[in-house]
């Protein structure tokens, strides 16, 4: 096929990427000791410095919790009654948690780490992983403690224990591939612009509301869902709520449709970092 | 590539572009790029380089301040890629062009040996097996299981150094790191450096001491401005530099 062929002589860069592409992968394979070092001293540096440790992960969605269930479901009365809403904030309030800690911690992790990445050569897409991967440590313990919650809150906790709670790896993947592809971005415009951590801290929060963390997706009007279903985080909190509430069988179409959002955003975020990774360093 | 050399480099050239103005907010790429170009400086830090590092020897690069020797470094190590011109390396490359630059102040320095091995390429099962080692080394047996904020500079220095050593890479790439610790250290660690040439495939020393230059590289480059001055053997090309470089300040 003498097309093709010519197609891909005029066409050389495309092959390279591939190859570096695949190198990377590969390299970050042979540096997965690297990887397991950085969370795991993530984790114990952060937990030895204060006395509360690891609770003040904790701390922040709890309240939140508490705050959210105040004015939801005391003053406004306004919260749905087919499942306990305290349990529906807090797993929301969570994952969200895990999610927007990532891509806040993210933005500056090479400005912050700028002496090392300028003088060790390792695969820097280790450390905005790395702060992901931490996240979503604290956030699996966090679910232990929401289950031991939901023991001691009693026979309205669904259907517990449940087989389903064996599928809650599905949306906890999910969500760390969607959390990676979108710090990856984040990381390498925080490299580029001063500012990212400002406008992404006010993204943060108005992403916030619009992702159904205190509302369930049935509330929102017909006419705007196709709007909120566009936001990939929207469809994991309805898996984590059927497992975890419900102990029911999560709806395949979510999984599906945030599986796939999640592998798009990933495969981007990484090849957007793989673009630019070259020039980072010298912007550091 | 040449089967006797470990590095080749080709006519490498190494631009900077460097935006004029320091500050860089996405407010004022979006105003730049509708009003006018941002002003953008280039620096050349390295032009049209070429040469070999050949298999087993050590290999010094010298040179007056910013003549691109830590640019080179940053090349070698592939840290960052040329802007032309290629950089070939034929193995595993170790690069310790700052001390102790990894270190989390919080951790002690045992989990300090554990978090810069695995930046330095070694697996946790070789960091388990040589940490006595390393330990030994920095003379730390005391106080290894402490913060590493607590430590003084030296230990700092003498930890990071036997982390460093305790690589033991294909290829060795040093950038002025010769003088750490007390007398005795740094005798130690200069004999260390000769034992790591005769195991690697090659070292690549940046030295302003061309005491250290003699005592470890066979062969040497010197840049001047981005460009080549000369290469060959140490003693050569390094009685040449100090002939040229230090007459030169004395014209001055």
């Amino acid at each position: 096929m003498p097309e093709v062929a010519g197609q891909l002589d005029s066409n050389p860069g495309a092959w390279e990427r591939m190859r570096t592409m695949q190198s990377t992968l590969a390299n970050l394979w042979q540096r997965r000791h690297l990887l397991r070092m950085l969370v795991s001293s993530n984790l114990k540096r952060q937990n030895k410095n204060t006395v509360l440790g690891y609770l003040w992960w904790l701390l922040d969605p709890m309240l939140m919790t508490a705050v959210y269930y105040v004015l939801v479901a005391v003053l406004f009365k306004r919260h749905d009654k087919d499942s306990p809403y305290v349990f529906f904030l807090m797993v929301g309030l969570l994952s969200w948690k895990a999610f927007s800690d990532s891509l806040a911690q993210s933005v500056l992790v090479f400005k912050g780490q700028a002496p090392l990445v300028r003088s060790i050569g390792f695969p820097k897409v280790v450390l905005p992983l790395s702060i992901v991967l931490s996240n979503g440590i604290y956030f699996m313990i966090a679910l232990l403690v929401a289950f031991g919650l939901g023991l001691a809150y009693g026979p309205s906790w669904g259907t517990w224990p449940s087989l389903y709670y064996l599928l809650l790896p599905i949306p906890i993947i999910i969500q760390l591939v969607m959390a990676a592809g979108f710090s990856l971005i984040v990381c390498t415009l925080g490299v580029f612009f001063h500012d990212t951590a400002n406008i992404l801290n006010h993204i943060l929060r108005m992403w916030f509301f619009l992702t159904p963390v205190l509302y369930p997706l049935t509330r929102v009007p017909t006419k705007l869902l196709p709007v909120f279903r566009l936001n990939p985080f929207s469809e994991i909190l309805p898996i984590y709520r059927d497992i975890i509430i419900h102990g029911r069988m999560p709806l395949l179409s979510d999984i599906l449709y945030s599986a796939a959002a999640a592998l798009v955003v990933g495969v981007f975020g990484y090849l957007f970092f793989r673009r630019y990774e070259g020039r980072l360093v010298q912007r550091l | 590539m040449n089967r006797d050399h470990v590095i080749e480099v080709s006519n490498v050239s190494m631009c900077f572009r460097v935006p004029r103005s320091k500050r860089r907010t996405l407010r004022e790429a979006v105003f730049r790029s509708m009003l006018r170009r941002d002003e953008i400086v280039e620096v050349w830090a390295l032009r049209d380089v070429s040469f070999a590092v050949r298999r087993g020897e050590g290999f010094g690069i010298i040179g007056s301040n910013g003549a691109g020797k830590s640019t080179l470094c940053l090349l070698l190590s592939q840290i960052m890629e040329p802007t032309s011109g290629t950089v070939q390396v034929d193995g595993q490359v170790s690069a310790l062009l700052t001390l102790g630059v990894g270190f989390q102040g919080d951790l002690t320095g045992r989990d300090n040996i554990y978090l810069n091995g695995v930046y330095l390429g070694l697996t946790l099962d070789e960091i388990r097996s040589r940490q006595d080692e390393i330990i030994a080394f920095a003379e730390l047996a005391d106080s290894i299981d402490m913060p590493v904020r607590t430590y003084s500079s030296g230990m700092r220095a003498r930890l990071a150094f036997s982390i460093a050593q305790a690589v033991r890479p294909e290829i060795l790439i040093l950038d002025e790191l010769m003088g750490v610790g007390d007398i005795s250290f740094k005798k130690k660690s200069t004999e260390r450096m000769k034992q790591l040439i005769s195991e690697s495939k090659a070292l690549v020393v940046v030295s302003h001491s061309m005491g250290t230059i003699r005592e470890l590289c066979s062969r040497v480059v010197w840049l001047e401005r981005g460009r080549l001055v000369a290469e060959g053997p140490t003693e050569e090309v390094v009685s040449r530099y100090e002939r040229e470089a230090l007459g030169e300040k004395g014209k001055n």
